[in-house]
């Protein structure tokens, strides 16, 4: 490792540990400091041209090795939760109801791992995982689960009877996790200079890519039931579009894109609303922009007016 | 914004001389003995003392500034003045200095020098101690609003200087108007009991005087040629529990009369506590019930809005609660919701306004830290 990286590491330990980046994931931290890298680069970079910090590099050589730093920094945080999660705590059961024979965990498990490592190789990977996998880690979405099953509505309606998963709350949480997991795996088949910022609204991928992307993914992970691969693709188009798209995809690419701003611990003020009823009632309003369900933003707008989350 | 220490001392006198006035009127209803009342006018004293400087201080210094206008007028200067120097001259000031001269020069002279004036100024400017409960209005932060503490302020300060202003005055003026009061009754018992005993002869004295007293419970000592002929209380009560203007001395010829005063002290003090009383349910009211609606029906959904036009990430929506949603404010707010938030939410996601919650101050500070 160049020693210019662990200069770098170092001057970004203290940077993460900022009060102002509490409560975030380390995508999100990660996020958080490469716009920091964008808006600020004008005054970073005569800042860290001193003795102290690299005094023989211009911005454009310090960048890539600020970045590389960084990722380091957030796999090695990403990893510690990620790693025990994959491995162990995620919930595989809903397989054999799915596939109706025995799988082997241990192999899907290290397929996943491999995965996710692959995904997260690239910026742009990294980018469109913040907000699944950050649904993961602060598990807000799973509570949302509990009530969907305790009110049998119609979010209840769609995963039991439309899309025919008749199955316990427990392996409906391991689907979605799985879901939220595999969402930005289309990032592995796209070209380059194909993306802005499109994951964050309605269609990001179309029907023939979308097909390519599961047929591949197949290849990939074929211990996977083919349904759930489907449905962590499909999570990335559009409803309004498709409406075929299954209810675990639907209910993935929402949470996916409220937890992508998720800030853990946030500080709600006098006068203002709770963050996921706030969040949902704007999304209903932008429910064909973001390609969105809308009848599941409103169920899932009320369930959290009426617990208050 | 922390509150600097002498602020804090300022806020400590002002409560402490708030106790010390309700227990100065309690000592006297309850009859306390006079050593913890004089105790209590010595600390009234000091007080007052206290925020005279604090007064002088201020306004020095807020001229030194080329502020003192500003202080005076809108930095409620004003108040500070009324519940100082006023209390100082015309309240523990008289006081003080009588207990110093050993009460008689200025209480004990007789009616002459309108005792009952005197006393009565003095329990009255008291009154003014509870404008001091609006300095403790303006520390107080109910929220984090200048514009809520402000409104509050002002409310409160029109409230109590109203109130304190109509009982004082009213006060003076509903006893130049009404009939017979206690006060007026007692000054007549006072004159006709001295001319009723000056004009007994020497042989029917003692017997009058038994009388007299039977009927005037407020008859304390009667001395004739120098003697005691009666007495209701033993030496040591007399010297435990009264005060130098705690009786009132008569001299008739060779007859020496001496009369209860606090009856009429005790009037007082009951009326000083209920108005204490009923000021301080105005501001507890004003503090603890208007002060929170002001704040979540005005103040707070502004914050919230504010906040949420200054911060591109904050995205909390106004709580419109269901019956002020005709208000201008929470109409207002629903098109915030409604109309702004979605937007800015649209705007966030193509990628038009990125930025980051590290602000740069906190990253610059790294490097000066090193």
């Amino acid at each position: 490792m160049p020693p210019e990286v662990d200069k770098a590491k170092r001057f970004l330990e203290r940077l993460l540990s900022n009060p102002m980046l509490q409560g975030y994931t380390p995508l999100q931290r990660e996020e958080q400091i490469l716009q920091l890298f964008s808006t600020h680069a004008s005054q970073l970079a005569p800042l860290l041209k001193s003795n102290e910090f690299f005094p023989e590099k211009s911005w454009t050589t310090l960048l890539p090795i600020l970045i590389q730093a960084l990722f380091e920094l957030t796999d090695r945080d990403l990893w510690a939760i990620f790693e025990p999660f994959l491995q162990s705590d995620l919930s595989l059961s809903f397989l054999s109801f799915l596939t109706k024979q025995a799988v082997p965990e241990v192999q899907v498990r290290a397929q996943l791992i491999a995965l996710l490592k692959d995904i997260l190789q690239s910026p742009e990977g990294r980018r469109v995982s913040t907000g699944p996998l950050t649904a993961i880690q602060q598990g807000g979405c799973f509570r949302y689960i509990d009530e969907i099953f305790e009110r049998k509505s119609y979010i209840h309606f769609e995963i039991t009877k439309v899309q025919r998963l008749r199955m316990s709350k427990e392996e409906i949480k391991g689907i979605l996790a799985i879901t939220l997991l595999l969402k930005s795996a289309y990032v592995l088949y796209i070209s380059e200079g194909m993306h802005t910022y499109t994951d964050r609204i309605a269609g990001v991928i179309q029907g023939p890519f979308a097909e390519k992307v599961i047929r591949a993914l197949q290849k990939r992970i074929p211990l996977l039931p083919v349904s759930i691969v489907e449905s962590a693709i499909h999570a990335n188009m559009s409803f309004g579009e498709n409406r075929f798209i299954e209810a675990t995809a639907r209910l993935a690419s929402i949470f996916a894109s409220r937890y992508r701003t998720f800030r853990a611990g946030l500080k709600v003020d006098r006068g203002a609303d709770t963050p996921d009823k706030s969040w949902f009632n704007v999304a209903r309003k932008n429910y064909k922009f973001y390609g969105f369900d809308i009848k599941m933003l409103d169920e899932l707008y009320m369930i959290a007016a009426e617990m208050g989350w | 914004m922390k509150r600097s220490f002498w602020e804090n001392l300022v806020v400590g006198a002002i409560i402490l001389v708030l106790f010390q006035t309700v227990v100065d009127d309690v000592a006297v209803l309850a009859d306390w003995p006079w050593s913890i009342r004089r105790l209590l006018l010595y600390f009234g004293f000091l007080f007052d003392l206290f925020f005279t400087v604090e007064f002088l201080v201020r306004l020095y210094l807020a001229y030194v500034n080329g502020e003192a206008k500003e202080y005076f007028f809108h930095g409620y200067g004003w108040i500070d003045l009324i519940a100082s120097i006023p209390l100082l001259l015309f309240s523990s000031g008289p006081v003080i200095y009588g207990l110093l001269a050993g009460g008689v020069p200025v209480f004990g002279l007789g009616r002459s020098l309108n005792l009952l004036k005197t006393v009565k100024i003095v329990r009255v400017a008291r009154i003014l101690r509870v404008l001091r409960m609006l300095k403790v209005v303006r520390q107080l932060k109910q929220t984090n609003s200048v514009m809520a503490q402000r409104h509050v302020g002002k409310i409160a300060t029109s409230v109590l200087t109203t109130c304190i202003l109509v009982f004082s005055v009213g006060s003076f003026l509903l006893q130049s108007v009404s009939g017979k009061s206690f006060e007026q009754m007692y000054w007549e018992s006072v004159e006709s009991t001295s001319d009723t005993l000056n004009k007994a002869s020497s042989t029917e004295l003692n017997a009058t005087v038994q009388t007299v007293a039977r009927v005037l419970p407020f008859l304390l000592k009667v001395k004739a040629e120098g003697k005691d002929i009666f007495l209701r209380h033993d030496s040591f009560y007399l010297a435990t529990r009264f005060g130098p203007y705690d009786y009132f001395y008569e001299q008739r010829g060779s007859l020496e009369l001496y009369f209860d005063y606090r009856p009429l002290t005790r009037l007082q003090a009951e009326q000083s506590l209920l108005i204490f009383i009923i000021v301080l349910g105005l501001l507890l009211v004003l503090l603890l019930y208007y002060a929170p609606h002001f704040a979540i029906t005005v103040t707070d959904p502004l914050f919230v809005m504010l906040k949420g036009f200054k911060e591109p990430s904050y995205n909390l929506e106004v709580k419109i609660p269901p019956h002020f949603k005709e208000d201008e404010v929470f109409q207002l707010a629903e098109q915030y919701n409604e109309e702004y938030l979605p937007l800015k939410q649209r705007n966030l996601s193509m990628g038009e306004r990125e930025t980051s919650d590290l602000k740069w101050e906190a990253v610059a500070d790294l490097f000066k830290k090193g």
